[in-house]
């Protein structure tokens, strides 16, 4: 405290000299910078737009909505919308969905990803190892419609690749669209094929920027590659698999939209396994109309999603002061 | 020492080929589909090899009307001129909050962070873009994606990096803060630049939710949500054609615009998918 005062009191000696400016106002500062503010407006006006005042619209979900009255004047129903999303089915059946598939998702990106980049950075012929990255990578680059395509060129029943096999090798076809069991596989697989390449290059990156010292003492010591790995190599990526799970986590009340939506659409025979809060809420808005309903449904999942976020950034904390996201 | 366990090396790169090779696989599926002629689709399914090669699906999507081309065009113009004023923007902001003389930046640092944890969801937002007037409007592709606060985070580490000398000696030799940022520091930071034009380009490139919520015309679809529209129905090719219809060969045609809708992507994607990785890769050993 006391040697905060003494700073304060000489930086104050400082200043005198230009007393005019000693207090620097919201408007003096605009006025100095107004080039650089000026720049900062457009994405500022942006972010007003498509970000802040769509926050604003979460008023629906306690509003009966109509176009004419629009969202500021439409009648109150306060929690209407809510209890009637709670008692209804959807409620159990799109939650427990969506934690279940982001469950498979995260733990099967997790792992796939750690143990591929584990192998990769074991590759001696940069060469190969960077044809190799490159070719992981690539399903990154695609958009969900493409995926879909490549979904339907597969499983298809009628001209389907899979059931071309099945059928060549003298094996029992199936109709893959009617197999409701199968989809949180099949989707955790396809889910895992876009991503896996975009994680594996974040976990080689940190891989890579490791302390070669530790390496040469651990082989001076006789450690195997393995030990290498398993002693070395992992404890240090700890910090950064908690910060991707966290950033997964972030999402887990989100379904990613666009694989579930594309490949499975309003196939009625799967969405009792696939559907999912954005899927649910994408349909009650588009093809049911309401609303309400579905702001109601969706703000629940933002502040599910918040919660989920602040819960698990505080653990990390705990169990280290320098890990978690803020 | 790199010599040890030399069997290990050769599984291990065998094994991770493997890898790459099925990872791939479905591409090349579609590839070889696309070149199938129609009955041996419908007799013995997608192959990645075609029993007999038939450009007969390229050559009816390519004359049945001009659907495909408008799309083409749709599809370019919101990547090129979206690309740009993205950019713009985003190097403006960039620059402006990596400036320490500017006394609100953690303000609105934080100001783009929030949206980030935190939105409105889709409903406020479909609303929103419906009340700009943007169905039917070239401009609803565009206009709404035009900033992404994870490529400004990007961004902000590469203009962060840069020294501060460089630009208090431009302010002496008089330049203003626009000319600095495109003459100076947009030039030493283009590694930057280039990553996140590629993000952005790719991102318009890629978009069809902005297509599902807002286009109802079939001219101003653009290439994805085309193809999302021929995977339900392959006719929609023949546009006013009705003669057309029974022509179409329906499945290898599907497989075919989905070559042509990848195919840009495809051929560019070997040089700028490094600029990827280092995006990335600063990414995430800085944050």
């Amino acid at each position: 405290m006391l040697a905060e005062k003494k700073v304060k009191a000489t930086m104050n000696k400082n200043l005198i000299g230009k007393s005019k400016k000693k207090k620097h106002g919201f408007i003096f500062e605009i006025k100095k910078n107004r080039a650089l503010y000026l720049m900062t407006a457009p994405a500022v006006l942006f972010l007003l737009v498509f970000s802040y005042y769509p926050m604003l619209g979460i008023q629906i979900a306690f509003k009966e909505y109509n176009i004419v009255d629009g969202m500021w004047k439409s009648p109150f129903v306060g929690l209407l919308y809510f209890k009637a999303f709670f008692k209804s089915r959807f409620f159990t059946e799109v939650t427990i969905n969506t934690l279940y598939l982001n469950f498979l998702f995260i733990v099967s990106m997790t792992v796939i990803s750690i143990a591929i980049a584990l192998l990769l950075n074991e590759i001696t012929s940069s060469k190969l190892k960077k044809t190799l990255q490159t070719a992981m990578f690539f399903p990154y680059f695609i958009s969900m419609i493409i995926v879909s395509a490549i979904v339907y060129s597969l499983l298809n029943d009628k001209f389907g690749a899979i059931n071309a096999l099945l059928k060549n090798i003298g094996l029992q076809t199936h109709a893959w669209y009617n197999m409701p069991e199968l989809w949180r596989s099949i989707l955790t697989i396809i889910n895992t094929w876009q991503g896996f390449g975009y994680t594996v290059i974040i976990y080689l990156a940190v891989i890579v920027s490791m302390d070669p010292l530790l390496y040469e003492a651990a082989r001076t010591e006789g450690a195997s590659r393995l030990q290498e790995i398993l002693l070395i190599t992992l404890p240090q990526l700890i910090p950064t698999i908690i910060i991707m799970i966290l950033l997964a986590l972030g999402g887990i009340f989100k379904g990613n939209f666009g694989l579930i939506y594309t490949i499975v659409g309003d196939n009625g025979m799967l969405l009792g396994k696939t559907d999912v809060i954005d899927t649910y809420v994408f349909r009650l808005m588009r093809v049911d109309g309401s609303f309400s309903l579905a702001t109601a449904v969706g703000l629940y999942q933002s502040i599910l999603g918040f919660i989920v976020v602040l819960t698990f950034n505080k653990l990390a904390k705990l169990y280290d002061d320098t890990m978690g996201l803020f | 020492m790199k010599k040890r366990f030399s069997i290990f090396n050769l599984l291990n790169s065998i094994f991770l080929s493997i890898i790459s090779i099925i990872t791939l696989l479905p591409f090349l599926l579609v590839l070889g589909s696309s070149f199938s002629d129609e009955s041996s689709i419908s007799k013995y399914g997608f192959s990645i090899i075609p029993r007999k090669i038939s450009l007969a699906a390229y050559k009816s999507i390519f004359a049945n009307g001009s659907t495909i081309l408008d799309a083409y065009k749709v599809t370019l113009t919101i990547t090129i001129v979206g690309t740009i004023i993205a950019v713009g923007i985003t190097s403006m902001l960039a620059y402006a909050l990596s400036r320490k003389q500017l006394k609100y930046r953690n303000v609105l640092n934080l100001f783009v962070y929030i949206p980030m944890i935190f939105s409105g969801g889709i409903v406020p937002f479909y609303i929103v873009i419906h009340k700009l007037g943007y169905v039917d409007s070239i401009w609803g592709l565009i206009i709404p994606m035009v900033f992404n606060p994870f490529n400004f985070f990007l961004l902000i580490n590469f203009f962060r990096g840069l020294p501060d000398e460089i630009v208090e000696s431009a302010k002496i030799d008089g330049a203003g803060e626009f000319r600095i940022l495109i003459s100076i520091v947009m030039k030493i930071a283009l590694p930057g630049i280039a990553t996140i034009s590629l993000f952005y380009s790719l991102a318009f490139w890629n978009d069809w939710t902005l297509a599902l919520y807002l286009i109802n015309k079939t001219e101003l679809y653009p290439l994805q949500f085309l193809l999302r529209a021929i995977m339900q129905r392959a006719t929609i090719l023949a546009g006013s054609n009705a003669h057309f219809v029974g022509d179409i060969p329906a499945e290898s045609v599907k497989m075919a615009t989905v070559i042509i809708t990848v195919g840009p992507i495809l051929l560019v994607y070997p040089f700028i998918q490094r600029y990827f990785v280092k995006g990335l890769t600063i990414g995430s050993v800085k944050g």
